[in-house]
């Protein structure tokens, strides 16, 4: 259960923005997650109120896009979205594909004031 | 700014042009910065400094127990005087697992990670001058045993080894999936205990190819050295 610790590490990011932005709170914080991240999105949602607490995000709604894979086919040079947790390319079914998307942990956006 | 390049990472913000706003009103900014960036930026440098000395990193990954330190012994013995390797291991607590790799011919570091289930960038980065000694080719970095959290966190290997024991069952791909959409290569472990646990060599591969069609796999057993020549054959076509 790792998810704590990047919740911590999300406050941590969404901390510097509001620092940057002089904005007193968050109210929202949109965060995209990739099937391939290895973050479980039950268990960061647990999480999340325990790291927000006692900072400016204490009261700000955690809002979850859950990214899907994208690979793009070094043998098709096509890119495709397999279902997760396949890797493979959706039109030639070749495995020899770099992912593109599908590791996201990222900070989309933040609701602010 | 980053002080091993100057990048401007570390104070790195997200910042969209628009001038600030001292009012209280809610809005939105879009932000679009990882979470992990700077672990990221860390292991990005570590991959770095592999490349420059020519060193080719594995982080092995599995469950507690799947026999990756035994592996690693038995790899080191056989590769002693033939290549260079060196190995990070990082568990919570106890040097035990360095002290089970020394004297075999590589540099062993360990990583007591204390609370957390996985290794990071920052602890790697933190040892590597000390692990990579002159004319090091491989480096292992074993992780905590986990399936699961040490997949979030890139340290700068080159690639991923997944490790899976027969004790473990034949369907963790699919119930553990990232790490073997992710890995590059399966080793199936514990071999010689396959037939005495009426483990299925055939129901494993279809949970690995569900999960990642097409990915190598390699069987073998540390203890009676069955199927250790093609990992040992694999290891030095990295070099």
């Amino acid at each position: 259960m790792h998810e704590l610790s990047l919740a911590c590490s999300l406050i941590e990011e969404a901390e510097k923005v509001l620092t940057v932005e002089n904005a007193a709170r968050a109210t929202r914080v949109t965060v995209g997650i990739g099937k391939l991240s290895g973050i479980e999105i039950g268990a960061f949602e647990f999480a999340f109120p325990m790291a927000a607490s006692g900072t400016r995000l204490a009261d700000a709604e955690l809002v979850i896009n859950d990214l899907p894979i994208t690979v793009r086919c070094r043998a098709c040079e096509k890119e495709s979205s397999p279902e997760f947790p396949r890797c493979t390319c959706t039109h030639c079914e070749s495995d020899d594909v770099e992912l593109v998307n599908g590791r996201e942990f990222n900070i989309q956006s933040m609701e602010i004031e | 700014m980053c002080t091993e390049c100057g990048c401007g990472e570390a104070n790195k913000h997200p910042h969209h042009g628009h001038a600030h706003r001292h009012d209280h009103d809610p809005r939105v900014v879009e932000v679009q910065q990882r979470v992990l960036a700077h672990n990221d930026h860390i292991a990005h440098h570590n991959r770095e400094r592999l490349d420059a000395r020519g060193v080719t990193a594995i982080n092995l990954i599995s469950s507690p127990g799947s026999g990756k330190t035994f592996l690693l012994e038995k790899t080191l013995d056989a590769l002693n005087g033939k290549i260079k390797c060196a190995v990070i291991t990082g568990d919570q607590q106890t040097d035990n697992d360095a002290r089970r790799l020394a004297n075999k011919g590589a540099k062993i570091v360990q990583i007591q990670t204390k609370t957390s289930c996985h290794l990071n960038a920052e602890q790697v980065a933190a040892v590597l001058p000390d692990v990579l000694e002159e004319g090091t080719q491989l480096l292992f970095i074993e992780n905590v045993g986990n399936l699961v959290c040490p997949t979030a966190f890139e340290l700068g290997e080159h690639f991923k080894v997944a490790l899976l024991s027969t004790p473990e069952g034949e369907d963790k791909p699919e119930k553990y999936p990232v790490l073997f959409a992710i890995a590059k290569l399966a080793l199936l472990t514990k071999m010689d205990l396959a037939e005495l646990l009426d483990w299925d060599l055939k129901a494993c591969q279809r949970s690995i190819q569900s999960v990642h069609p097409g990915m190598m796999t390699l069987k073998l057993s540390a203890k009676t050295g069955a199927g250790m020549d093609a990992w040992l054959n694999y290891l030095a076509s990295l070099t």
